[in-house]
């Protein structure tokens, strides 16, 4: 473990509550505001926003060396959670982190589609490593474009890149660093068999580097393979949190399906 | 975030917008340039030619104005889609939504600062500036910048809530462009109708431009930085607020 953290717990959250207000107009426009300002003041002045309850009553913590898998159907608040713990959503005294995090949510991304692959990947370390030294930087962009076998395709073009080999760039940059809190949304995509074999394991290997992982996923067997705990969101809130084996059979349980490993 | 990350991520992202735009062309540079420089040069054929304004020094006149307002209103058209644009990097990994539309202000303002210098030189030996006036312009490019940056933000922030803000921000701008004194001065406007110019946030911004170029005196100048200081004081409070309450919500409307 490459921890820098000096705290056993790397995340704390307490009593986190996310509600999203939903516009009146959502969907809308000014004009339509503007139109229904004119035509009934007192309706549009009375309106109060729509609150939209995504998660309640949050309470987690993560140590050291827990690797963390959270399930649940789609929409239930998985990412949005993650993303509030990455701070995406602006600070929220309610979570507290001892430590750096990296967040990943979609492995596909293009910074700038007319540069090249090594162009981007340069680009995309500097956002993602932007603490390091410019030789550190140089280093890990270097050693992430021969991981990724471009081959001659890393001087192309980025908008003529595949799914695949665009998962293949950011995949090898995401992993070149262990973290304290490492969160994976749904990474293993994209990616063809050969090459997600060879990212898995580096990606697993970063894993057990990094203090403690966030790891989502609707593949059980990854799941289970990857952590040693495990969180299940149902109707806004943790409906279980516990060991993997018994996270995975509750979550399956709950929506009548039978576990497939 | 520490300075030195900030400026990591920004200056990354203003050169890879630059790079972007400008790879295997030269006629993206050059439009750049000459763009301003064509606005420029008919504007003045229309005022100063086929309407003969009668306004001494019309050339600098025009440079003090209308290259701060391309460059305000070229900012506010080009950045108000800027989150809409790059949902897929903001939804991706944790990069702060104002580094992004920083760097793109600021490649705006590189745009500004290229066909400004070229007319500001070509005019240096035709007409010539006040040595002091010259001396100030830093002070009203950062009101310029900082303003823009701001105005920026709030448009931006706006879009994702309700997709129709370019266009009436666009309808806007239109509207504005005549209503801001910066191709007629501002004494012509009748002294009843002056308030209208003395609410209009963009002039605020431009004017300490205007007078260190065109009509320089330091008993207006002073004044004049100090109102755009606090229309840019007004801006940020605002801004702030809409961008604090609607900040967590900005995920969910990408």
């Amino acid at each position: 473990m490459n921890s820098t953290s000096t705290c056993n717990n790397i995340l704390e959250i307490k009593d986190l509550d996310i509600t999203y207000k939903t516009s009146r107009f959502r969907g809308g426009g000014l004009r339509d505001a503007f139109v229904e300002l004119l035509t009934s003041p007192l309706k549009f002045l009375m309106r109060r926003p729509h609150n939209l309850h995504l998660l309640h009553d949050i309470n987690l913590t993560i140590k050291k060396g827990e690797r963390l898998g959270i399930v649940g159907v789609n929409g239930c608040g998985k990412t949005s959670l993650c993303r509030a713990i990455a701070g995406m959503h602006g600070k929220q005294s309610s979570i507290k982190v001892n430590g750096n995090i990296r967040a990943i949510f979609d492995t596909t991304v293009v910074i700038h589609p007319e540069l090249s692959g090594v162009e981007n990947a340069e680009i995309l370390v500097n956002l993602m490593y932007p603490d390091l030294t410019k030789q550190e930087r140089k280093e890990i962009a270097q050693e992430a474009l021969e991981f990724s076998e471009l081959g001659e395709f890393q001087f192309s073009a980025f908008k003529y890149y595949s799914k695949g080999m665009k998962a293949r760039l950011f995949l090898s940059i995401v992993s070149a660093r262990p973290c304290d809190l490492l969160i994976l949304d749904e990474v293993f995509n994209g990616a063809d068999t050969f090459f997600n074999e060879k990212i898995t394991k580096r990606i697993t290997g970063m894993i057990e580097k990094s203090a403690a992982v966030i790891f989502i996923s609707h593949s059980m067997e990854t799941v289970e393979q990857i952590c040693n705990r495990v969180v299940v969101i149902d109707e806004n809130k943790i409906a279980f949190d516990g060991k993997t084996q018994d996270g995975l059979s509750f979550y399956l349980k709950n929506h009548n399906l039978e576990a497939t490993s | 975030m520490s300075l030195s990350k900030a400026y990591t991520i920004i200056s990354t992202l203003t050169f890879s917008v630059m790079k972007g735009r400008y790879r295997n062309t030269w006629a993206g540079v050059l439009w750049v340039i000459l763009n301003p420089i064509l606005m420029f040069s008919v504007h003045a054929l229309v005022f100063k030619h086929i309407l003969k304004l009668d306004i001494d020094r019309y050339y600098v006149f025009l440079l003090g104005g209308l290259l701060p307002w391309i460059f305000l209103s070229s900012t506010l058209t080009m950045t108000v889609n800027a989150f809409l644009t790059n949902r897929e990097i903001l939804l991706s990994f944790q990069i702060h939504p104002l580094a992004i539309l920083a760097s793109k202000v600021i490649d705006n303002f590189i745009n500004f600062i290229l066909p400004f210098f070229i007319l500001f030189f070509v005019l240096l030996f035709t007409e010539g500036f006040e040595a002091i006036g010259v001396a100030t312009l830093p002070i009203s490019m950062v009101l310029l910048l900082y303003g823009g940056f701001t105005m920026s933000l709030f448009f931006a922030t706006l879009q994702v809530y309700f997709r129709d803000t370019q266009f009436i921000l666009g309808f806007a701008l239109n509207i504005l462009f005549f209503l801001t004194p910066i191709f007629y001065p501002v004494e012509k406007v009748p002294l009843d109708l002056r308030w209208i110019v003395d609410i209009n946030p963009v002039y605020a911004i431009i004017r300490p431009f205007q007078i260190a170029l065109y009509d320089f005196n330091s008993a207006i100048l002073l004044p004049a930085i100090i109102k755009a200081t606090i229309f840019n004081i007004t801006l940020t409070v605002i801004t702030y607020i809409f961008w604090r309450n609607k900040r967590n919500e900005l995920y969910l409307y990408m």
